[in-house]
C-alpha cells in the first residue's frame, strides 16, 4: 500500500485529499505547514509522494522542496497550487532544480488528481 | 542725480525749414555726443526716415509744405516709424498750440527760442524713456512666450499625473485583485472538493447529483474567471520580436474580416503607411488587443458601418488606429472604461479594456481613445518603433 504525505494549511483541504486519497487505498500521513512537512521527511519515514501546496504561511512550498533536495530525497512529488501563471511556475521551479512531477491547479477534479496520482507513483 | 552720470546717445532726424535753426541744433546735439541728420522740410522728414530710423525726430511745426502736425499725424499712421517719439520745436507758444502738438502724437513741446542745454535734456530723456519702453515690449512678448510655455507644461504635468494616477490605481488594483483571486482559490477548493467527494459515493443520484454537479461545474466558471482576472493583473510578457504590424494586424483581421461582412455588415478599410517598420514585441499579447479593439469597434455598429485601420509614423512613435462608425461613448463610459470588471454589455466580462490598457504600457506605449456620441470612437495605439539590432 503506497504511503502518500498531503501538505496543506487548510485543513478542510488537507481533509477532502485525505478522504479521496484513503477512498482510493492509500495510506496518507498529514502535515498542516511547510515546517511539519520538512519534520516527516527528516523522520526517515518512507514515502511512496508527496502532495504539497505552494502557499504557506513561514515555511512555503519551495521552502519544503528546497529541503526534501538537500535531503536527497526523491520522493515523487505532486505540486496543488492556486490559479499561478503556469509558464512561470514551471521555470521558476526548474531553475531551482525543484521540478515536481505534476501541477495541478486548485479547485482540482479529484479523480484527474487520482489518475496524476497513479501515475506518477514509482 | 545718478541717472546724469549715464551718458545717453542717439541718432536723432532735426527737421526744420531754417536753415540757421538746424545748424545751430545740430552743434547742440553733436555736442551731446548724438548723431544728427536733417530735413529742411516735411516731405523730405519722411522720405528721410524710410532710409534711417532715428532714436527721435525734433520737430519744428510751421513749415511751407506740410507742416509739422501733419508730419507727426503721417509718422503715427505708420506702424513702422510710430513709436520713434517726437518732440516739437516751435515759436508757436500758445497752450493750443502745445495740446495739439500733443494730440497728434508728438511726446513733448519745446518753445522756440529755446535753451540748448533744455533740449538737450528733453531729448536724453526721452530717448530713454523709448528705449525702456522698448526693452519693456521685449519684456512682455518673452513673458508671454514663457507664459504660453507654463501653460503648455501644465497641460502636459495635468495629463501625465492623470496617466500616473490611472497607472498606480491599476497597478494597486492589479495587486489587490491577485491576492483575491490566491485567497478564494482555498474556499472553491473545499466546495467543489467535497462536492466532488459526496458524488463518488454510491447514495447520490438523480435530483441531489444533478445539484452537485452544478456546485463542481460553477467552481470550474468561478476559477476560469479568476484565471482571466489573474492575466489582468498580471499580464505576463512573453518573447518580444520583431514585428512588421501591418502583417500583424492583417493575420488578425484576417480572421474576423468575413464574419464582419457577412454577419455585421462592417466592412475594413486600411490606410498603412508605406514606410517600412517594426515594432519590437510580444506578438500574440498585442494582437489580442488588436482582436479586442476590433471587436469593440463591432459591437459598437449594431446596424453595419465601416472600421477604418491606420497606421503612420510621427517621430520615433507607430501610430495604429481603428476608427469606427458606430454609437461613441459618453464622457461617463470614457471615464470608467479601464477599470476593472467595467462594461456596458450585459453579458461582458469587462476585462477586455484593462487587459489591452495594460499590455500595451507593458510595451511602453499609450492606448488612447477619441469619442463623439452618434459618430463613433478612434481607439489608437501608440508603440515605440524597433530600432534594427544585429541578429
Amino acid at each position: 500500500m503506497a504511503k502518500i504525505l498531503v501538505v496543506d494549511d487548510e485543513e478542510m483541504i488537507r481533509k477532502i485529499l485525505v478522504r479521496v486519497l484513503m477512498k482510493a487505498g492509500y495510506e496518507v500521513i498529514q502535515a498542516s505547514g511547510g515546517a511539519e512537512a520538512i519534520e516527516v521527511l527528516k523522520s526517515g519515514v518512507h514515502l511512496d509522494m508527496m502532495v504539497t501546496d505552494m502557499k504557506m504561511p513561514t515555511v512555503t512550498g519551495i521552502d519544503v522542496l528546497k529541503a526534501k533536495k538537500d535531503l536527497n530525497d526523491l520522493t515523487p512529488v505532486i505540486i496543488l497550487t492556486g490559479v499561478l501563471n503556469e509558464q512561470q511556475d514551471y521555470t521558476e521551479l526548474n531553475r531551482l532544480g525543484l521540478g515536481a512531477q505534476d501541477i495541478l491547479y486548485k479547485p482540482i477534479d479529484l479523480l484527474l488528481f487520482l489518475d496524476a496520482v497513479k501515475n506518477k507513483l514509482v | 542725480m545718478v541717472m546724469t552720470s549715464e551718458v545717453i546717445q542717439g541718432d536723432i532726424l532735426v527737421v526744420d525749414d531754417s536753415l540757421a535753426n538746424l545748424e545751430l541744433l545740430m552743434a547742440v546735439l553733436m555736442d551731446g555726443g548724438h548723431q544728427v541728420f536733417t530735413a529742411n522740410s516735411g516731405s523730405r522728414a519722411l522720405d528721410a526716415i524710410k532710409t534711417r530710423l532715428p532714436d527721435l525726430i525734433l520737430l519744428d511745426i510751421g513749415m511751407p509744405d506740410i507742416d509739422g502736425y501733419e508730419v507727426c499725424r503721417r509718422l503715427k499712421a505708420d506702424p513702422a516709424v510710430k513709436n520713434i517719439p517726437v518732440i516739437f520745436l516751435s515759436a508757436f507758444g500758445d497752450i493750443k498750440d502745445k495740446q495739439k502738438g500733443f494730440e497728434v502724437g508728438g511726446v513733448d513741446y519745446v518753445t522756440k527760442p529755446f535753451i540748448p542745454d533744455e533740449v538737450l535734456f528733453r531729448v536724453q530723456a526721452h530717448i530713454k524713456l523709448n528705449r525702456m519702453r522698448v526693452q519693456l515690449q521685449q519684456q512682455t512678448v518673452e513673458l508671454m512666450s514663457s507664459k504660453g510655455q507654463l501653460e503648455r507644461s501644465i497641460v502636459e504635468l495635468k495629463s501625465s499625473h492623470k496617466a500616473l494616477v490611472q497607472s498606480e490605481k491599476l497597478a494597486s488594483l492589479g495587486r489587490l485583485i491577485a491576492e483575491i483571486a490566491h485567497e478564494v482559490n482555498n474556499p472553491l477548493m473545499i466546495i467543489s472538493g467535497n462536492a466532488q467527494l459526496c458524488l463518488m459515493t454510491e447514495e447520490v443520484t438523480g435530483e441531489v447529483k444533478n445539484t452537485l454537479d452544478i456546485v463542481v461545474d460553477e467552481c470550474k466558471r468561478a476559477k476560469g474567471i479568476l484565471n482571466r482576472v489573474l492575466r489582468f493583473a498580471r499580464p505576463s510578457k512573453g518573447e518580444i520580436k520583431q514585428v512588421n504590424p501591418q502583417l500583424s494586424i492583417e493575420a488578425v483581421v484576417g480572421i474576423l474580416e468575413k464574419q464582419f461582412i457577412l454577419n455585421n455588415n462592417i466592412h475594413i478599410v486600411r490606410h498603412y503607411t508605406s514606410e517600412p517598420c517594426f515594432i519590437n514585441v510580444d506578438e500574440p499579447q498585442v494582437q489580442e488587443v488588436f482582436m479586442n479593439l476590433l471587436n469593440n469597434a463591432k459591437e459598437a455598429m449594431l446596424d453595419g458601418g465601416t472600421i477604418t485601420i491606420t497606421t503612420f509614423i510621427e517621430g520615433k512613435l507607430l501610430n495604429i488606429s481603428f476608427a469606427d462608425t458606430g454609437s461613441g461613448m459618453t464622457e461617463d463610459v470614457m471615464q470608467k472604461m479601464f477599470e476593472p470588471f467595467f462594461t456596458t454589455k450585459e453579458n461582458g466580462g469587462g476585462i477586455g479594456l484593462g487587459i489591452c490598457y495594460a499590455i500595451i504600457k507593458d510595451h511602453n506605449g499609450e492606448l488612447k481613445f477619441e469619442s463623439a456620441v452618434g459618430k463613433g470612437t478612434v481607439a489608437t495605439i501608440v508603440l515605440p518603433v524597433g530600432t534594427i539590432s544585429n541578429g
